[in-house]
């Protein structure tokens, strides 16, 4: 137990302070859960449920989420914090600080920590990007025996996307500093074990630098949302390792979806499955908002279908698309140009109802702290600044 | 108590001759509070002078505001409250005493997207009873989407002379920005969704001619 508080304790204190430097920023929450049952091949103790609660808090220049994974019948706990703040956004060289920390728990086995600080530079052009990055990582688990980065960690990547769909290539190198859970370990999928286990540890602990190649491929339509990883993962301390999944993910309501993945994934951070084994998951997500994963902070979502109801006399419900979007605000002559966060009423569409007096109006979107912009599909109008405003005519 | 009255009138004396009294009202407390002092106080006297003149001053205002929102430079602000002002004025003159407020600020956002006032004069002909706003939003558009002046002038005052509807006006503008988005150039694109209208709407006998597209290029090719 106090075990357990203790290894809880450093990513609770990180989040609260991120939470304290992004939080002026931070103004829309996306919490989500998801509720499945699991089950990994060869294994005699699977199928069993699993719960996985995440949330994730978007400001106009930052990023503060979180995920878990706690499993039914072994009781592996997991958890993982991340946070991101971006500098220079409008920048085309936009500069990117991430924290990220992560933490697991084992019963019978030995609590993990481990911590990430890296600084990547992104490179925009429009549909497309590259990055790349350095960081520094330490570790700390096994009888509080501490670990160190070995030297300095690198990652590159791209990324691409059009009509709904994203590709990235990524090639990342990290420190790798897991225990794999001895008791539920599959011979033969596992090619990172090397060491022989401790008598009386349940886990094996293990220590090394990875490289990782990972190419992925995101689909998203109104209501089916598809995405699939794969990769290959190089070690000093073991044979190569080939991984991919595949997930499915259909919206039964704005807020209540049905999901399916299949497949193994990377362990490349600690919310991990209890086995490396390929496994199946079904379950139920309830969320509000559901982030694109593969999306980096630098791009922004696109703005469409810009729609005007008239709610009651003279209230009206201004409303746009933008799907994946993190952050949509709202800026006119009727908020006196204080930029207002748009709500979002499901997951592509953001709204505001507010008063609107019979006349000319002038407003602008900002999309995910990027440049004011006229509303999609508005007439415009020089706004005197370099820039241009949407016209509203109400009657 | 001669000396608490002297002290009294010298406070009340230094009161009113002090700088921050000023001759009209103060200065409105969204200024105040987004500018700073001096060009809260630029903008101001330029929102008075309107006042004085009979202008709408809430666009002077929300210009202001709005520059402050984006970030704008307070020199670039207060040249952008004056610029408008003058286009306000300017667009009165054009469109008539008795136009509304709404055309009088549709009508400045149109010259100040680069076209002449004349334009203006030719549109409220076309319509002397009609309310202008949708023609000159829908010809601000126009412009800011990288239509030659004169292209979007002449079709907007040729369709309004036709008898083209608002209707026909906003789906005009949507057609041409489709167009644009496809990659069609804003002048053919104008053009061609005008000549459309032409085919559809009805004639009239003293209606202007629509540009010739060999026409606007000679004007616009520098």
């Amino acid at each position: 137990m106090n075990r357990t508080h203790r290894t809880w304790r450093n990513p609770i204190r990180l989040l609260i302070t991120i939470a304290l430097l992004a939080g002026p920023t931070a103004r829309v929450a996306a919490p989500r859960a998801q509720v499945g049952v699991s089950s990994w091949t060869g294994n005699p103790t699977f199928p069993q449920a699993s719960v996985s609660p995440s949330f994730q808090f978007d400001g106009a220049h930052a990023r503060v989420r979180g995920s878990g994974l706690a499993t039914a019948a072994d009781g592996v706990r997991s958890g993982q914090i991340d946070a991101a703040l971006l500098l220079l956004p409008l920048s085309r060289r936009a500069l990117e600080l991430r924290l990220e920390t992560a933490s697991r728990d084992v019963p019978e086995g030995l609590p993990l920590t481990g911590g990430r600080a890296e600084a990547r530079v992104h490179f925009t052009s429009g549909r497309s990007g590259a990055w790349a990055a350095l960081a520094a990582e330490r570790g700390r688990g096994i009888s509080d025996q501490r670990f160190r980065g070995s030297g300095t960690l690198v990652g590159l990547g791209v990324w691409a996307r059009s009509h709904g769909a994203r590709v990235a290539l990524d090639l990342e190198q990290r420190g790798a500093y897991m225990a794999r859970p001895r008791l539920r370990s599959v011979s033969g999928s596992d090619s990172l074990a090397t060491a022989p286990a401790p008598a009386n540890a349940g886990d094996v602990p293990l220590r090394g630098t990875l490289t990782i190649a990972r190419a992925a491929v995101r689909w998203e339509g109104e209501r089916l949302a598809f995405e699939s990883t794969g990769g290959l993962t190089l070690s000093l301390v073991g044979t190569p390792r080939r991984w991919a999944s595949a997930g499915i993910r259909a919206r039964l309501t704005p807020r209540l979806s049905a999901f399916a993945t299949l497949g193994s994934q990377d362990r490349s951070n600690y919310v991990v499955p209890p086995t490396e084994s390929p496994g199946t998951s079904v379950g139920i997500e309830i969320a509000q908002g559901h982030p694109d994963e593969l999306r980096p902070l630098v791009d922004r979502a696109a703005l469409s279908d810009w729609t005007v109801r008239r709610v009651d006399s003279g209230t009206y419900a201004l409303g746009v698309r933008a799907p994946s979007a993190r952050l949509v605000e709202i800026a006119g002559d009727f908020t006196d140009w204080q930029p207002v966060t748009l709500e979002r009423t499901g997951y592509e569409r953001w709204q505001f109802v507010t008063p609107l007096p019979p006349g000319l109006h002038r407003v602008n979107l900002r999309v995910d702290g990027g440049a004011w912009c006229s509303p999609p599909g508005v007439p415009a109008t020089v706004d005197g600044f370099g820039g241009n405003s949407g016209q509203i005519v109400v009657e | 108590m001669s000396r608490f009255a002297a002290i009294a009138g010298g406070v009340l004396l230094l009161a009113l001759a002090g700088p921050g009294r000023v001759a009209g009202e103060p200065i409105d407390r969204r200024l105040a509070q987004r500018l700073d002092a001096p060009a809260a106080a630029a903008v101001w006297q330029v929102v008075e002078s309107a006042r004085a003149g009979g202008i709408p001053t809430d666009p002077l205002i929300a210009t202001a505001l709005e520059g402050a929102t984006k970030r704008a430079p307070a020199e670039a602000i207060v040249l952008a409250v004056r610029q408008h002002a003058a286009a306000l004025t300017a667009s009165r003159e054009a469109l008539g005493e008795q136009s509304s407020p709404t055309e009088i600020e549709a009508g400045a956002g149109v010259l100040l997207s680069g076209v002449l006032a004349d334009s203006l004069v030719r549109l409220r002909a076309m319509r002397p009873h009609g309310s202008l706003v949708i023609p000159l939003v829908v010809l601000a558009d126009l412009v800011t989407r990288q239509v030659p002046v004169n292209t979007a002038a002449g079709a907007l005052v040729w369709a309004s002379g036709s008898g083209a509807r608002d209707a026909d006006l906003l789906r005009l503008r949507s057609r041409v920005e489709a167009d644009i988005r496809h990659g069609v150039s804003p002048n053919a694109a104008t053009l061609a969704r005008a000549r459309g209208l032409e085919s559809n709407g009805p004639a009239r006998a003293q209606q202007p001619a629509l540009p010739r597209e060999s026409a606007v290029r000679r004007r616009t090719t520098p």
